[in-house]
């Protein structure tokens, strides 16, 4: 349903957004994960036919956006960040005046609007837009996103903002859509939100793609080094061990961290009960996605 | 869906058209102008009334004393000019119309930009050029409103008042109309222009108040550096002649242009125009070029000559803004076409029509290549 290739943008020279190529299916939550300033606006932006790529291309259900542009926009909703509306206007009012610009009639539109309201909780709010809480504002940016049904759906670091209660509906406003068969394209920079409504993630640092697919297969790719960590605790004291495939180890009294480049915990079980030593515990540790995450993108765990 | 066929310039266009009716800087703006209109053609009745009487009883008189030595000598002015009422509102568009299409067009583009709009407005299918298309279609339809409305105000006036425009009256009308119309699309282009390159609505509005106050100045400015480009005046010199009408000679070793018929030419008495001497004519018609094609870069100065020539009926601007009498002179006959007025000032005309072009050029450009983010 998006796809893009090799899509890149630059601003006086400096690439915002590298070479980035994503696939999303129909119907997929996809989440897009980056720091702060790593170009997941930016390539948004170019998908939703706001930027124009400096080179490569992107499509939307096989629709070249640069190309057909408005078809594109037709079948797209996007609720930017830090979205604004008119500030005279109301929450009905804004809704009309973006209605019209996909054919409605006036019947259509007020019913549309009507449902759409009464959908993000807004329904029978008279206020103008210039009163609104941060929540709110939220909220009718992903009306007026989903103003012409859309097929596909960006959003901006939706929950950007929102109180705990806001971002659960928020949650549940998405999974809605997807069961509907909506395509959503979520970005953030904040993984735990993104693990929870995406099945598949994008990580984009300094304006490239560093890994994509399922969050384990992320978790694979943004692990530096290929060693596993292996974690021993015996009774009495542990000895030196001899098995192959040890790269590193530390041992502290009863217990040890080996680093291997392979899974050995069944040599390593051989040896201690060999040595006739009686285990507790030996166990694979691996790095929470989180901790991958953090190290890989900004540096530090 | 039912499909709808308002194209989305109409659609942006009906908009911005709505939110000037919204505006209350707008209405404030065009509420004031409205007053001033009103007061201006009250006051422009009053003076016309006052030149018409005078006219009459000159008239009278003349009658009694004119026949001189056996010829008739015209000394009286010509039957005073009802356009007389369009003066003051012409003085008043120069400087509050000016502002009021500052007002409507200076946040044009940073207010959408300040306020996240733009943004949201270009993700949903409609092209760029549309969007501002459409801003300038609503901006130009309201002013082409806002100006009939304060015409039709004036005239609505000099009907109460039983003034009644003659066909040549209506014609100038109809040209002063338009005149007024491209004055104020050129402040609208420029302040659009300003909208458009600005970071935001703050310095568009200062960029453009101070080439509206630039645009007040640069016929002094102008007048200054003429001086300056053209040199030391030559002595201006009028043969003396036993039958002039006028002193024996006059000079301006000053450079200031002096006439010896109260800003007028002089005259013979056989009515022939007395001659100056040719060098003081060359330096006054070069330092005149001068400071007129410095001038024509200012909009305010423009529309002053062009309603000059049209409510006075003149064959030719009498005088500059900066307030020295002129070179050009009011011409004798009063019976000049609209036409041949508005020929006079086609220099000033095509200025404002370039200004215009360049402006919205130049945000339709800009606009059309500016990053949303």
């Amino acid at each position: 349903m998006i796809r893009t290739e090799n899509l890149t943008k630059a601003y006086n020279g400096v690439k915002a957004v590298d070479s980035v190529s994503l696939k999303v299916e129909k119907g997929e939550v996809f989440g897009f994960l980056g720091p702060n300033g790593s170009g997941k606006t930016t390539t948004i932006g170019m998908i939703v036919g706001l930027i124009e790529p400096t080179s490569g291309k992107c499509f939307i259900n096989d629709v070249e956006v640069t190309r057909d542009p408005l078809r594109a926009k037709k079948i797209t909703g996007y609720l930017p960040d830090g979205i604004g509306f008119y500030p005279t206007l109301t929450a009905k009012q804004n809704l009309k005046y973006f209605s019209k610009f996909y054919g409605l009639s006036d019947e259509e539109a007020d019913k549309r609007i009507e449902e759409l309201l009464d959908y993000v909780g807004l329904k029978g709010v008279q206020t103008h837009f210039g009163g609104f809480s941060r929540g709110m504002k939220q909220r009718l940016g992903l009306a007026q996103a989903l103003i012409n049904d859309p097929q596909v759906i960006f959003m901006d670091e939706p929950t950007n903002g929102l109180d705990p209660q806001g971002v659960v509906q928020f949650r549940n406003i998405i999974s809605d859509l997807s069961k509907k068969g909506k395509t959503v394209f979520f970005s953030s920079h904040i993984l735990s939100e993104v693990q929870i409504v995406c099945k598949n993630i994008g990580v984009i640092s300094k304006g490239k793609i560093i890994a994509e697919g399922t969050t384990e297969e992320v978790r694979r790719m943004l692990q530096k080094d290929d060693l596993m960590t292996i974690s021993i605790s015996v009774q009495g004291t542990i000895p030196e061990l001899k098995t192959a495939g040890i790269v590193e180890a530390s041992y502290n009294g009863s217990s040890a961290v080996i680093r291997a480049r392979s899974d050995i915990r069944d040599e390593i079980s051989s040896e201690l009960y060999g040595s006739g030593i009686k285990i507790h515990e030996l166990k694979v540790v691996e790095k929470s996605l989180e901790e991958v995450f953090l190290n890989t993108v900004y540096g530090s765990v | 869906m039912a499909s709808t066929s308002t194209r989305p310039e109409i659609i942006v266009a009906v908009k911005e058209f709505k939110d000037y009716l919204n505006s209350k800087r707008f209405l404030f703006v065009f509420g004031f102008l409205a007053i001033l209109t009103i007061i201006g053609a009250i006051t422009g009745f009053i003076d016309y009334n006052s030149a018409l009487t005078t006219y009459n009883s000159n008239l009278q008189s003349i009658n009694s004393t004119a026949n001189i030595a056996g010829r008739m000598v015209r000394m009286v002015e010509d039957v005073p000019s009802m356009l007389t009422i369009f003066q003051s509102y012409s003085t008043y568009i120069a400087s509050v119309g000016a502002f009021l299409a500052i007002c409507m067009g200076f946040d044009m583009i940073t207010r959408e930009k300040e306020e996240g709009t733009l943004k949201l407005l270009l993700t949903h299918p409609v092209f760029r050029d549309s969007v501002i298309n459409g801003k300038l279609l609503g901006a130009g339809t309201m002013l082409l409103l806002v100006m009939a409305s304060t015409f039709l105000m004036t005239i609505a006036i000099m009907l109460f008042f039983g003034v009644m425009p003659g066909s040549d009256d209506l014609t100038r009308i109809g040209a002063l109309f338009l005149m007024t119309i491209l004055f104020m699309f050129t402040w609208l282009a420029i302040a659009v222009t300003c909208s458009t390159i600005s970071p935001n609505s703050a310095i568009a509005l200062t960029v453009a108040l101070f080439l509206l106050m630039l645009s007040a100045v640069v016929p002094d400015i102008s007048s200054t550096v003429s001086s300056a480009i053209a040199g030391t005046a030559p002595e201006m010199m009028i043969p003396a002649s036993a039958n002039s009408t006028s002193s024996s000679s006059v000079s301006d070793s000053g450079g200031n242009r002096m006439f010896t018929n109260g800003g007028g030419p002089s005259f013979e008495s056989n009515g022939t125009r007395m001659t100056i001497n040719p060098d003081y004519q060359a330096y006054v018609s070069n330092r005149n070029n001068i400071e007129n094609i410095m001038n024509v870069i200012s909009p305010t100065y423009n529309y002053g000559v062009i309603s000059q020539v049209v409510n006075e009926k003149l064959s030719a601007p009498r005088s500059s803004t900066s307030g020295n009498v002129g070179f050009y002179q009011q011409s004798v006959d009063q019976s000049v076409s609209v036409i041949t007025s508005l020929s006079s000032v086609l220099l000033n005309i095509l200025a404002m029509l370039v200004m215009i072009i360049v402006g919205f050029a130049v945000s339709y450009v800009k606009f059309i290549r500016v990053d949303v983010r």
